[in-house]
């Protein structure tokens, strides 16, 4: 079934495809789709090309509504969505742009070990970081915070955890925004979410959700992975996570009053989980300032982990973690809306990122970045699924024509339902062991529905991704050991 | 509790619900929406049951069902139950209250986490004497 064939899609050059913005009277700009044409059958196969057409619709938006080479069917955006809408000209903002789970993110942990050192461990390891990093539906943390103390964390982000012996500054340095965006107002949250959120610091939650140990098995920027501390053969750790059911809230909260918005700005939009209102007004000023305290609980929740991490290595290997050599490479966020400068046609523009299942990928040199990676630039990290690779990738200056933004991941390709009957969830884990790979899941339906097979091959996104010049490849990663909710 | 059927989404769950009645439509969606997130359950004789009421107000019905369902969901977190039974009291055009009995999660295994319900491609609609609806759940 061809949903998107109603769609006309022309080709620019081999990694960019074009809807031009008359296909439908509502489109303010046009749509842009980055994408070789093997990636492009699976994308016009959902409904993913439609939820370009939709994202253009949103009032003051700039440039192109995007979609990354990971695109696939999601609510509202699509996944590997990228928009961004001017403020000083009515601009919206989206919690439907942002998602559910707001600063969902990846963060890369660099060890001292190769990957001959841990083998013989590995099984321990894999079980010592289950045991330490609670995952599964509902989930609960050895922390328990009273409202107040959570608000501080909602506040503040991960200094919060450096501050209580979870981390240190380096880590800080090694987090987009410091792990803390500025003017976050927990005020803005609501009790609910705050009732959620309680005991949910250092949970990985479920679904996509991972933590993993990789070995870096190709180099292809020697110069910055040798900045970066990383060489062939090194054990490193990934945490996909985000901010649990405190985030969750934050964005139904909004997405009720939003809809309400719509009439009241005189807004219209295709679908209802686009509702918006400007970045500008008193609401859309509201959720900036709760999403942003969602969002500093997500970067707490994986400092939380990565200290959670320390401390299974510390009790495998008998040493400190500073003797072990573990520290943050980077921590990125791939659900968010920023608001950044970019300059367009000469002038300075002051715009609202929506970035849905996409990664802000910063050049070297940009003020934001903090000063250790202003001089090689932002790493950018792209996981891929628990049988092939994850990647490294590093901003370059020639993402301008994306805001700096760049794929999150492989990208979807099976539904749940058939990945079901396609997979067994003991035949997986046994091939996978097979290669090397160790499974510890809480849910076997969760392993099923995860399986490489579900995913598109990481290896042709981020190749796409660097061909456009939208980030540079790094070095590349294979999994050795997998932690699931 | 399973009378309902899954659609194929790339990568989040949708369902579709179909029912005489709009109060049972809402019921079926509620329940077809627990039962997405359990694997297994080991209910005793008598579990201890947590009462909750919701009250709603929207602008339309499909708003009123989200609002319902993702009340469910944050209750069904916050106080760690799984909703097993739901009565719909009252329900218009604009405004619902609800009856829900939850068990608590310690008796069931779990298969994923719903993280809320969207508006996306909803729409509820009555034809061949029956209310029909298609719901996508964030997981």
């Amino acid at each position: 079934m061809n949903l998107a064939t109603s769609v006309p899609l022309k080709q620019i050059d081999p990694v960019r495809y074009q809807i031009p913005s008359d296909y439908d009277p509502g489109m303010r700009v046009p749509g842009r789709i980055y994408a070789n044409e093997k990636l492009l059958v699976d994308i016009l196969k959902d409904k993913a090309v439609h939820q370009v057409v939709n994202v253009a619709h949103l009032p003051g938006i700039v440039g192109y509504s995007m979609a990354m080479p990971d695109m696939h069917w999601g609510y509202g955006f699509p996944i590997g969505g990228v928009a961004a809408t001017n403020i000083d000209e009515g601009g919206v903002i989206s919690p439907g742009g942002v998602g559910f789970d707001i600063n969902c993110g990846v963060r890369l942990v660099r060890t001292n070990f190769s990957e001959r050192e841990v083998r013989p461990q590995l099984r321990t390891l894999v079980k010592e970081l289950y045991h330490h990093v609670p995952a599964g539906v509902g989930s609960q943390s050895g922390l328990r915070l009273a409202s107040t103390e959570l608000k501080q964390v909602l506040a503040k982000g991960s200094r919060w955890a450096v501050e209580h012996g979870f981390g240190t500054p380096s880590d800080l340095e090694a987090t987009e925004d410091d792990g803390g965006i500025k003017d976050a107002n927990p005020d803005f949250v609501s009790e609910r979410a705050i009732d959620r959120g309680k005991k949910q610091i250092g949970t990985l939650g479920s679904g996509n959700h991972f933590l993993e140990v990789q070995v870096i098995d190709k180099i292809f920027e020697p110069v910055i992975a040798g900045e970066l501390n990383l060489f062939e053969n090194q054990v490193v750790l990934m945490i996909h996570c985000g901010s649990r059911g405190l985030g969750y809230q934050v964005c139904e909260d909004f997405c009720r009053l939003f809809v309400q918005c719509l009439e009241k700005y005189q807004i219209v939009v295709p679908d209802r989980q686009l509702a918006c209102a400007p970045v500008q007004s008193p609401e859309g000023k509201r959720y900036l300032a709760a999403m942003r305290s969602a969002a500093n609980f997500a970067f707490t929740n994986r400092q939380y982990i990565l200290h959670m991490v320390r401390k299974a290595f510390e009790t495998v290997f008998g040493q400190t973690w500073e003797e072990l050599g573990i520290h943050l490479i980077y921590d990125v966020a791939h659900n968010i809306a920023k608001i950044e400068t970019h300059s367009r046609d000469g002038k300075n523009l002051q715009l609202c990122v929506h970035r849905k299942g996409a990664t802000r990928a910063f050049p070297a040199g940009h003020p934001e970045l903090s000063e250790k990676y202003r001089r090689i630039g932002q790493p950018v990290i792209i996981p891929g699924d628990m049988g092939r690779n994850s990647y490294l990738l590093i901003g370059i200056e020639s993402a301008q024509e994306t805001f700096y933004s760049c794929c999150h991941g492989a990208g979807r390709v099976m539904s749940r339902s058939r990945a079901q009957k396609e997979f067994k969830a003991h035949e997986l884990i046994k091939e996978l062991e097979a290669r090397g790979i160790i499974v510890v899941a809480e849910s076997l339906d969760t392993v099923t529905e995860e399986a490489p097979g579900v995913y598109k091959d990481v290896t042709e996104v981020v190749d796409v991704v660097d061909q456009a010049g939208l980030a540079k490849k790094v070095c590349r990663m294979r999994p050795i050991g997998v932690v699931k909710g | 509790m399973t009378d309902y059927s899954q659609i194929e989404h790339t990568a989040d769950i949708g369902i579709k619900v179909q029912a005489p009645t709009l109060a049972e439509l809402f019921k079926k969606a509620a329940l077809a929406m627990m039962h997405q997130m359990i694997d297994k359950a080991e209910i005793p004789k008598k579990p201890r049951k947590k009462v909750v009421k919701i009250e709603l107000k929207a602008n339309s019905q499909e708003e009123l069902l989200v609002h319902f369902l993702n009340d469910l969901l944050s209750l069904s977190d916050s106080k760690e139950v799984i909703f097993r039974e739901v009565e719909i009291v009252l329900l218009t055009v604009n405004s619902l209250r609800a009856i829900a009995v939850g068990i608590p999660r310690r008796h069931f295994t779990f298969r994923t986490e719903i993280k809320a319900v969207t508006y996306h491609d909803l729409k509820i609609e009555f034809r061949n004497k029956q209310y029909h609806v298609q719901i996508i759940f964030d997981v």
